[in-house]
């Protein structure tokens, strides 16, 4: 089987396994102990006609298998629905459009910063090992790593909120006036063409946006930044030492080409699961830190939807997030079927 | 071929391809400095397959890596020269590096020797500074017609030519010494893309010329597939093909058979030996498997503890083997003994040698030691007056000198080397310590 075939299989399994993630989330919503009708009368009222009559508008005294098909239908064909607690009446995917952006606008500096620092950190320290760099790297790298997210979030909230005071440097009024929390205004995201159209005005304002997601997006991708670094290392290390590496240099291949053909790309294999691994990890992670910094992004809008029994958002956003999920797990499968050629090999 | 076998002959003039003298490799931890290299010398002619046998651990896969310059922190080599004296490497650094070319021809000799030098090893360090590398012995006319290339010398750069270039190497394990994630026909190409400019269609079809050399069918298949396609022997070709790729002068087999099994250690033997006849290479073959060695050496070097304790042709040392250690060896392989008797094996294991040898390192384990063996250093001696291809680090040898007189000689010979080589006067000259240079770098 070549490795694209086998991608491919890989691809039509994950059919299955969306269906299989939104029959359990169906579950979960339907049988477990949320009440939607006592959530929108307010408490004491789960009883009573009035109850009654909620819930047969709202569809849940239905058979359950009629219930199963709809929800399931609707979500295949993206018919989210309409909120009923939250913001009763508005449809779910609207409020997704307003609190998903900043999510992802987080979630992407995060990703990046933890990308391109901690991945060239440990790989510098790698190639210089038992040095002082090394170390200091890799002692950095430790305790970046050991740092909670939401102390990590609310020192810093509270240092560049007084900046000022304590070191005479006004993060605020830096570059651009932000304030320290509040989501990022992200207008630009509609109109991207605006940043060639009308750079004076958008400018500035993506300028402002990325200034003020850098402190969350820091926390946010501090653990994971130590954690690339410290198997980037390790990765490096393995590579640099085995048998092949030593072949080439045999063949006289110089220092520069040893580390960009032969060292780095055997490196990258085993850190591919790790960076996916940590984009599953920011969208459960970020509703701390985006709690902390004021961020009303999409883990924010999935706890209220989920203590507030509001039913159609909370299936809408955990079929999101099956999505998500699955989609990065195809994006490593395919990282792996582009660096890896031994990926899909069949002995047989 | 015959032409072939004149013109190398030719070409290093009866000199011996390689020249390993007096080679110290060691390795610096913090415990200690482990002599893992310890004053070794040997040759390699031209067409010659030289063995290397020893237990773990006794410094042979060491001695190649210096060899080839492959040597890392906390290793370092302390002293000694490896001479490669292929022609046209030496002429093509001549003219590359030619400030740290040096000439040490016989009129140069003289000439410093006229001036302040007394022996002719003073005046060799007086010519050569710290950074020469390239040495000329003979010029005819401008043209230079013997010299060598001391690669314990030589910066990177050069090494790197050297390496996959003039001498290549095979390493044991065919499984993973190809890069997992490149086909095997990048692999072969990146050889002659460095030390030979191909590139493109010319590249690749030299490369499946190659695999067919090593007997590896439909090539032309082959030559895209990745290592894991391959199987072990296929490997092993794969990687005999990428250290021929670029016509090497040398071949350093370290192991090549280990990982394989017989039948396929078999074929990779009688490849080799095929390889050996068409380009009439000098192989340097290291093994543990007595068996193997008998097979494909016209020479075996034994290796004990850093040091060559036993050197003959490969006939001689396994009809005579004189050294104990090389008898044990002989003697614990499978099959040579009677139906009712045990397998007999050397106690103990290989001492690391991490101090300077005034003993015998191998009289611990030995049955025929003696008192003298704890206080002199065994040096290599011809093993009688007759045999003077045969020599043999023990102070049981020359065997036609009573045992007092081998004593003393073995006493003297070792102070008078350890002499020679404090106040720097080793026959080849070209030690890498400090103290050569001084001569040549006043101004």
């Amino acid at each position: 089987m070549s490795r694209w075939q086998y991608f491919l299989r890989r691809l039509l399994l994950s059919i299955p396994v969306v269906i299989f993630g939104t029959t359990i989330t169906f579950m979960i919503i339907r049988l477990g102990p949320l009440d939607p009708a006592a959530a929108i009368l307010g408490p004491g009222q789960a009883s009573g006609p009035r109850a009654e009559e909620l819930r047969r508008q709202l569809g849940l005294t239905q058979p359950l298998w009629e219930q199963y098909f709809d929800f399931m239908l609707d979500m295949v064909t993206f018919n989210l629905g309409n909120s009923w607690v939250i913001s009763s009446g508005t449809p779910a995917y609207e409020l997704i459009l307003i609190y998903a952006p900043r999510t992802i606008w987080l979630g992407f500096w995060s990703v990046l910063i933890a990308l391109f620092v901690g991945i060239p950190l440990g790989f510098y320290a790698g190639l210089n090992p038992n040095t002082f760099s090394d170390y200091t790297a890799s002692f950095g790298g430790i305790v970046w790593r050991a740092m909670p997210n939401f102390w990590l979030a609310i020192i810093l909230v509270s240092v560049l909120s007084q900046s000022e005071q304590l070191i005479g440097w006004d993060w605020k009024t830096w570059l651009i006036t932000t304030p320290v929390v509040t989501p990022p205004r992200l207008g630009f995201m509609t109109e991207p063409l605006a940043l060639i159209t009308n750079p004076s005005e958008s400018w500035p304002q993506l300028l402002g946006a990325i200034k003020q997601i850098a402190p969350a997006a820091i926390v946010l991708g501090s653990s994971s930044m130590g954690n690339e670094m410290r198997i980037g290392r390790t990765a490096v290390l393995e590579t640099i030492n085995s048998n092949y590496v030593e072949t080439a240099k045999a063949k006289g291949v110089s220092n520069r080409t040893l580390v960009w053909k032969h060292v780095f790309r055997n490196a990258l294999i085993p850190l591919v699961p790790i960076i996916t691994g940590e984009a599953f990890l920011l969208i459960g992670g970020s509703v701390l830190v985006e709690t902390v910094f004021a961020i009303n992004g999409i883990g924010y809008l999935f706890f209220q939807a989920a203590i507030q029994g509001d039913l159609p958002l909370v299936g809408s956003l955990m079929f999101i997030f099956i999505l998500i999920l699955v989609g990065t797990n195809i994006l490593q499968d395919f990282l792996y079927t582009v660096i890896d050629p031994r990926v899909g090999y069949d002995e047989s | 071929m015959s032409v072939l076998t004149d013109e190398r002959r030719e070409r290093t003039d009866g000199r011996p391809l390689l020249e390993i003298s007096h080679l110290q490799t060691s390795f610096y931890t913090d415990k200690e400095v482990i002599r893992a290299v310890d004053d070794v010398s040997f040759d390699i002619h031209p067409g010659e397959t030289v063995g290397i046998v020893g237990e773990s651990g006794s410094g042979k896969s060491v001695t190649a890596r210096s060899i080839m310059g492959l040597i890392e922190s906390p290793g370092r080599i302390d002293g000694g020269a490896v001479k490669f004296r292929d022609l046209d490497t030496v002429r093509r650094f001549a003219k590359k590096y030619d400030k740290r070319t040096v000439d040490v021809t016989d009129e140069a000799l003289a000439e410093a020797k006229g001036n302040d030098a007394e022996t002719d090893a003073d005046a060799f360090r007086s010519l050569v500074s710290k950074k020469d590398f390239v040495f000329v012995e003979e010029r005819n006319g401008d043209e230079i017609t013997a010299g060598y290339v001391d690669t314990t010398r030589a910066p990177d750069g050069a090494m790197r030519n050297v390496r996959g270039g003039g001498i290549a190497m095979v390493f044991q394990d065919p499984l993973t010494s190809l890069n997992p994630v490149y086909t095997v026909g990048n692999q072969i190409k990146e050889s002659l893309r460095i030390h030979r400019g191909l590139s493109g269609q010319a590249a690749t079809e030299k490369a499946i010329d190659l695999l067919e050399a090593v007997g590896i069918p439909d090539a032309a298949r082959r030559v895209r597939e990745y290592p894991h396609q391959f199987s072990g022997g296929m490997r092993q070709r794969a990687v005999i093909a990428m250290a021929l790729a670029c016509d090497p002068e040398l071949l350093i087999c370290d192991e090549p058979t280990t990982a394989l099994d017989v039948t396929i250690q078999a074929q990779i033997l009688e490849l080799l030996d095929d390889i050996q006849e068409e380009r009439d290479l000098g192989i340097m073959f290291i093994t543990h498997d007595m068996g193997v060695i008998a097979e494909i050496a016209d020479r075996v070097n034994v290796m004990y503890a850093g040091e060559i304790v036993e050197t003959a042709g490969a006939v001689d040392l396994f009809e005579n083997p004189r050294h104990p250690y090389t008898r044990g060896l002989l003697q614990s392989i499978p099959g040579t003994q009677g139906p009712d008797e045990r397998l007999r094996t050397i106690e103990g294991d290989v001492p690391t040698p991490n101090e300077k040898p005034t003993y015998c390192r191998f009289a611990p384990r030995c049955p025929e030691a003696f008192d003298a063996c704890d206080r002199v250093h065994p040096v290599p001696v011809a093993v009688n007056e007759d045999a003077a291809d045969h020599a043999a680090a023990c102070l049981l040898y020359p065997e036609d000198r009573s045992r007092e007189d081998a004593v003393t000689l073995h006493d003297e010979q070792g102070k008078g080397e350890t002499d020679a080589k404090t106040s720097g006067t080793t026959t080849g000259g070209a030690t890498s310590d400090g103290t050569a240079a001084d001569g040549g770098d006043t101004q």
